[in-house]
C-alpha cells in the first residue's frame, strides 16, 4: 500500500507540538506561542491551528468577553478526541520505529 | 480607548475570504489587543505593537499563499499564476541587464587601462547597473505578475482566487516598497557608491532644492515629482494587477493581449504625460506621480462593474430555464 498517496492521517512536528501543548489544558492562540517557548511563531501558530481543525483534530470557540473588556472576543483551543487519539497513535508509532533494530548495509 | 488592529481587520476582511477572517484573523487579532491592552507602559505597548503588526502581515501571507480558501483546480491555477510570473519577471530582468550590457557600453572597458583603473570601472559599473535594476524591478515585477495572471488564471475565476492574487500583489508592492527604497539603495550606498539615494536621502535633497529656489520652478517640481515617483512606482504591481483581474472574464488571448497593452501604456503615460505634464502644467507632482496608477485602478473598477452585470444578468437567465 502506498501510504503517501491514502488518506492516514498526518501529523507534522508543529501540530504534534500544539497537540501535546493543549492535552493538558484549553488554550488561546498566544498563551501557546509563550507555552511553546519560541516553538511555535505568533504568525503561523494561528494558520497551523485553522489548518488543524479543517482536519477535526482541535476545536475551538470564541470566549463570551467580559464587559469591562475591549477588542474582539478571544478564541480558545482544545484537541478533540479524534485529535488525541492520533496523537496516541503517533506517539506509539514513533516508540515501535525506536524499537526497531537499525541494519547497516556493508 | 482606541485598540489597534481595526483597520487590518478590515483590510483582512477586503483580501480574504470571510470563514478565513473568522476563524483564523480574528483569532490573532483578538489576541493581539488583549495583550496590547494588558501591557504595563508605553514602552511595552510599543513592543506589541510592532510584534502584532508583524506577526499580521506573516499571517496574511501565510493565507494567501497557503491558498486557504480555494478550490483544488483553482489553487493549481495560482501556483501556474505565480510560476508564470517569477519567471517572467526574472526573464525582464535578464532582458534589462543583457541590454544595458550590450548597447549601453556596460561591458565596454577602455583597453589601455590599468589594471587598478580597470577593477574601480568593473565596480562602477557593476554598481550603476545594480541600480538600474533596483529602478526597474517594481515594473518588472508588475509586468510579471500581469503576464502570470493573464496566462495562468482560470476564466471566470472564483473571487476567493482573485483576493489570493491582489494579496500577493499588496505584499509585492510593501515588499519591493521598503526594498527598493532603502534596502537595495543602502547596500549599494556599502559600496561608497553615493549616487543611489533612499527614500529619506531623497526628501531631504528635494527639501534643499525646494529652500535654495536657485534652479527655477520647473526644477523644483521636477524633484518633487523624482520624489513622489519612489513612492508611486513600487505600487504600479498593484494597479496593473488589478486591471489584469479586472478581465478574468475575457479569453486568454485577449487578457494576454490587454495585459501586454496594459503594461505599455503605463510606461507611455508615464513617460509622455506625466514628465511632460510637470514641466507644462500647474498639477500637484504628487498628483502626477500618482496617475498612472490612478488611472488603471479607476479602469480597474469600471471593467469590473461593467462585468459583475452581465453574469449577474446570465445567473438570472439560467435560474429561469
Amino acid at each position: 500500500v502506498n501510504t503517501a498517496k491514502t488518506d492516514l492521517p498526518r501529523l507534522s512536528a508543529t501540530e504534534h507540538l500544539i497537540l501535546d501543548l493543549l492535552s493538558g489544558e484549553e488554550m488561546f492562540g498566544l498563551q501557546l506561542v509563550e507555552e511553546s517557548n519560541g516553538a511555535l511563531k505568533r504568525g503561523t501558530v494561528y494558520v497551523t491551528l485553522g489548518r488543524m481543525q479543517d482536519k477535526g483534530y482541535v476545536e475551538s470557540w470564541t470566549e463570551t468577553p467580559a464587559p469591562e473588556a475591549i477588542g474582539l472576543p478571544r478564541r480558545l483551543y482544545r484537541p478533540t478526541g479524534y485529535g488525541l487519539r492520533v496523537l496516541q497513535a503517533w506517539a506509539a508509532a514513533a516508540r515501535t520505529m525506536q524499537r526497531l533494530p537499525r541494519v547497516r548495509h556493508a | 480607548m482606541m485598540v489597534p488592529g481595526r483597520t487590518l481587520q478590515r483590510f483582512a476582511r477586503f483580501v480574504l475570504p470571510e470563514h478565513i477572517c473568522d476563524q483564523i484573523v480574528d483569532a490573532q487579532l483578538a489576541d493581539f489587543q488583549h495583550e496590547w491592552a494588558q501591557a504595563s507602559s508605553a514602552h511595552a505597548r510599543a513592543l506589541i505593537l510592532i510584534r502584532g503588526y508583524l506577526a499580521f502581515c506573516v499571517l496574511l501571507a501565510s493565507c494567501a499563499v497557503g491558498m486557504r480558501g480555494v478550490a483544488g483546480d483553482e489553487r493549481r491555477a495560482l501556483r501556474r499564476v505565480f510560476a508564470i510570473a517569477l519567471v517572467v519577471t526574472a526573464l525582464a530582468l535578464t532582458g534589462v541587464v543583457m541590454y544595458a550590457v550590450r548597447y549601453l557600453g556596460f561591458g565596454r572597458l577602455p583597453l589601455h587601462a590599468s589594471p587598478a583603473m580597470l577593477a574601480m570601472l568593473r565596480r562602477e559599473r557593476l554598481l550603476t547597473l545594480a541600480d538600474l535594476v533596483n529602478q526597474l524591478l517594481p515594473f518588472a515585477v508588475a509586468f510579471g505578475l500581469v503576464s502570470g495572471i493573464a496566462a495562468g488564471l482560470q476564466r471566470h475565476a472564483s473571487r476567493a482566487s482573485s483576493r489570493v492574487v491582489l494579496a500577493a500583489a499588496v505584499i509585492s508592492c510593501v515588499i519591493l516598497f521598503a526594498a527598493t527604497n532603502w534596502m537595495m539603495p543602502l547596500g549599494i550606498q556599502s559600496f561608497r557608491y553615493l549616487r543611489a539615494p533612499t527614500l529619506g536621502e531623497l526628501g531631504r535633497s528635494v527639501a534643499v532644492v525646494e529652500q535654495t529656489r536657485t534652479n527655477g520652478p520647473g526644477t523644483i517640481r521636477g524633484a518633487q515629482l523624482g520624489y513622489h515617483l519612489r513612492w508611486a512606482w513600487p505600487f504600479a504591481t498593484f494597479a496593473l494587477g488589478l486591471f489584469a483581474i479586472s478581465l478574468k472574464h475575457r479569453g486568454r488571448a485577449v487578457r494576454i493581449g490587454l495585459g501586454i497593452a496594459s503594461c505599455a501604456i503605463y510606461l507611455y503615460i508615464l513617460r509622455a504625460f506625466v514628465v511632460d505634464l510637470v514641466w507644462t502644467s500647474h498639477l500637484p507632482p504628487i498628483l502626477l506621480a500618482w496617475l498612472p496608477n490612478l488611472v488603471f485602478v479607476a479602469l480597474s473598477i469600471v471593467i469590473m462593474t461593467m462585468s459583475r452585470r452581465p453574469a449577474a444578468e446570465a445567473s438570472l437567465t439560467a435560474e429561469t430555464r
